[in-house]
């Protein structure tokens, strides 16, 4: 029902805005996974951007890139910038769903490494990690601390509950087998899979989204999970009485884009800019705890240094991770799945 | 010469009744058409196309050889099938009871029948967690009773996948069957005794006969509908039971474009026409229809 509504407010919005000239001004629709995530991000981002710019804004929501795919398939989108995880931005530029980025408006992608950016998209606000993370009701004296605990039921007995997909779960895989951190890549599916395989005995429960994931958590069903950090750090904030640890934490990173054909294209160039810049992500800290992307962003000293301690992308923090490769996802995504949904219904 | 006469003011007026009929039909017809039919041609043609808009069979043969995804089909229909006859063996006893009760009290049961169908499966779906998790109901009362000494592992799993969904499917069944057998002339049944039947002889050769119409409509909707859940498997299967939707999900996360998603949705119909085709030939459920 959004959905479907959502284009018809907006053209009657548009209808609105022609027929009282001296009122228009430009405007922008930003899209993020929503949630409260996109709350916070709206606050602490979009709405100042928008003020900066002089541009009205619209938000809406998406769930996976097939959203953005059918907005290009209608012919006529209404978004502009989308915001999507790096990998989802890969498949997506991959299909042509995305404007070519203009550097020369968006300078302050030139702060982040290369390999972050495409000629279609361009580093997005905050990283996310796929962590570790424990009750500590069930753990009093200390819970598991690497993902070698994590797959030992033995040493730290408890329900565990795994994530039903095989990004970020053959990493941690790799790494409880003893693979070094910066030797994670190219991922060596076979000992990766087996890893998995001998641990599905062991998993109480396989969760298909990070939503579900915290509600294990909640409803008392599991009592190691690993998880996004935003997410537990949400529910712990909300009561839960877990801990997690930042140690082989795989981190992710997040991107933006202008959806081809998008109706604002010149203004949402802007935008992307802005999104980027090193002040704004550090007003993001003050609504959610997610690590801004910008490398600048702990040197511009917005950021509350008993915030920063806690964000995944803080330097001591970063250097405990491991960087999430969508290069090799890219490339492995479709069998891997497929071998992975084979081993599932074994 | 009045005969021929006759038939054709009668032959005029079917013709007339059955434009009137069409007529009538039409806006039915339409909906369907614009909402069913047009739908399913597109995902057809979907199903047909690579990423680049070009003819293909390549998402039926991702279809046929790729990651479980007959198997997925075969879950999706044998757990559609548990739930059916599980939903019926429970549905249609207590249908039976309401059936046989003053209307003023069957209203006040049927309200509890309607009240949890109008709930959001969601809700329906966690409130099983609730009952069978860990610190649910269930284990609680079973470690203090002492019958078990640890939690039992009641959910995440076929068995609390099928619990979840009869509780959402039995009111499917029990609408339309409770219509049919409140319209059973108990006439019939007083005849049958009168002729020397006994109960069960009278339930089985008169009863049940007289009941199919709405048994064989309940039936079907519960096992359609059951073929497309995607929410109670996803949490009460706790990644040990694949459905279709949950397949078509991670068929459209994984692969470029809608080819294989909609490779997958219409192998499901493909196999679903087929068993239903096959059922209605074995079980004459065409000779079911209300009389």
């Amino acid at each position: 029902m959004r959905k479907t509504m959502l284009p018809l407010a907006a053209a009657l919005l548009a209808c609105a805005a022609l027929a009282t000239p001296g009122l228009a001004q430009p405007t922008v629709t930003v899209v993020d996974y929503g949630g409260t995530w996109q709350a916070a991000e709206s606050k602490a981002l979009f709405q100042p951007i928008a003020k900066k710019l002089g541009v009205t804004l619209r938000e809406d929501s998406l769930q996976t890139i097939a959203d953005i795919r059918l907005q290009v398939q209608s012919g006529k989108p209404t978004w502009d910038v989308v915001a999507l995880g790096i990998g989802e931005c890969l498949a997506a530029a991959k299909e042509g769903l995305f404007e070519p980025v203009d550097y020369s408006v968006v300078t302050n992608a030139a702060d982040f490494p290369p390999e972050l950016r495409g000629p279609n998209y361009v580093p997005g606000t905050v990283w996310a990690s796929f962590v570790l993370t424990w009750s500590k009701e069930k753990f009093k004296n200390g819970g598991p601390q690497s993902w070698a605990d994590y797959f030992d039921t033995k040493k730290f007995p408890g329900a565990r509950a795994a994530y039903n997909a095989p990004r970020f779960m053959l990493e941690a895989a790799l790494l409880a087998d003893g693979v070094a951190k910066d030797k994670v890549y190219p991922i060596d599916i076979d000992r990766a899979f087996a890893k998995i395989r001998a641990f599905r005995k062991d998993v109480a429960v396989w969760y298909t989204s990070f939503g579900q994931a915290v509600d294990l958590i909640n409803a008392g069903e599991v009592d190691v999970v690993p998880v996004l950090d935003g997410r537990i750090i949400d529910a712990i904030a909300k009561g839960a009485k877990w801990d997690f640890t930042f140690n082989q934490g795989i981190i992710n990173a997040a991107c933006s884009a202008i959806v081809k054909g998008a109706p604002n294209k010149a203004t949402a160039m802007k935008f992307l800019n802005e999104m980027l810049d090193p002040e704004l992500q550090a007003n993001l800290t003050n609504y959610f705890v997610y690590g801004p992307m910008s490398p600048k962003v702990y040197a511009t000293g917005l950021i509350k240094p008993e915030v920063a301690v806690k964000l995944n992308s803080y330097p001591a923090n970063f250097k405990m991770q491991v960087v999430l490769d969508p290069h090799w996802w890219a490339d492995n995504r479709v069998p891997v799945q497929s071998r992975w949904d084979a081993m599932m219904k074994e | 010469m009045t005969d021929d006469r006759n038939a054709a003011v009668h032959a005029r007026e079917a013709r007339h009744e059955r434009a009137r009929m069409l007529g009538l039909a039409l806006p039915a017809l339409a909906v369907i058409g614009a909402a069913v039919v047009v739908p399913i041609l597109w995902v057809l043609y979907l199903s047909v196309l690579d990423v680049q808009g070009h003819f293909t069979l390549g998402n039926y043969l991702v279809l046929a050889t790729e990651g479980a995804n007959l198997s997925v089909i075969v879950t999706t229909l044998k757990v559609s099938l548990l739930v059916t006859v599980v939903s019926v063996v429970i549905g249609y006893p207590l249908t039976y009871l309401l059936a046989q009760l003053p209307p003023s009290l069957a209203t006040i049961c049927m309200l509890g029948i309607l009240l949890p169908y109008m709930t959001s499966v969601l809700v329906r779906t966690y409130a099983w967690m609730v009952l069978l998790g860990r610190r649910g109901i269930v284990n609680t009362m079973l470690v203090w009773l002492g019958i078990t000494d640890a939690p039992l592992q009641l959910m995440f799993n076929t068995t609390a996948t099928v619990i979840g969904m009869v509780h959402v499917m039995v009111p499917l069944l029990a609408l339309p069957l409770y219509a049919t057998m409140r319209a059973i002339d108990h006439g019939f049944l007083r005849a049958a005794a009168s002729l020397g039947a006994g109960p069960v002889a009278t339930f089985w050769r008169v009863y049940f006969p007289l009941s199919l119409p709405g048994l064989s409509a309940g039936t079907f909707l519960i096992f359609v509908t059951s073929l497309g859940f995607f929410i109670t498997p996803t949490v009460l299967g706790g990644g040990r039971v694949t459905m279709i939707g949950q397949q078509i999900a991670t068929a459209i996360a994984t692969y470029d474009g809608f080819g294989v998603a909609t490779a997958l949705g219409v192998g499901l119909l493909a196999a679903t026409a087929i068993l239903l085709g096959f059922a209605m030939r074995v079980l004459r459920l065409d000779l079911m229809r209300a009389p």
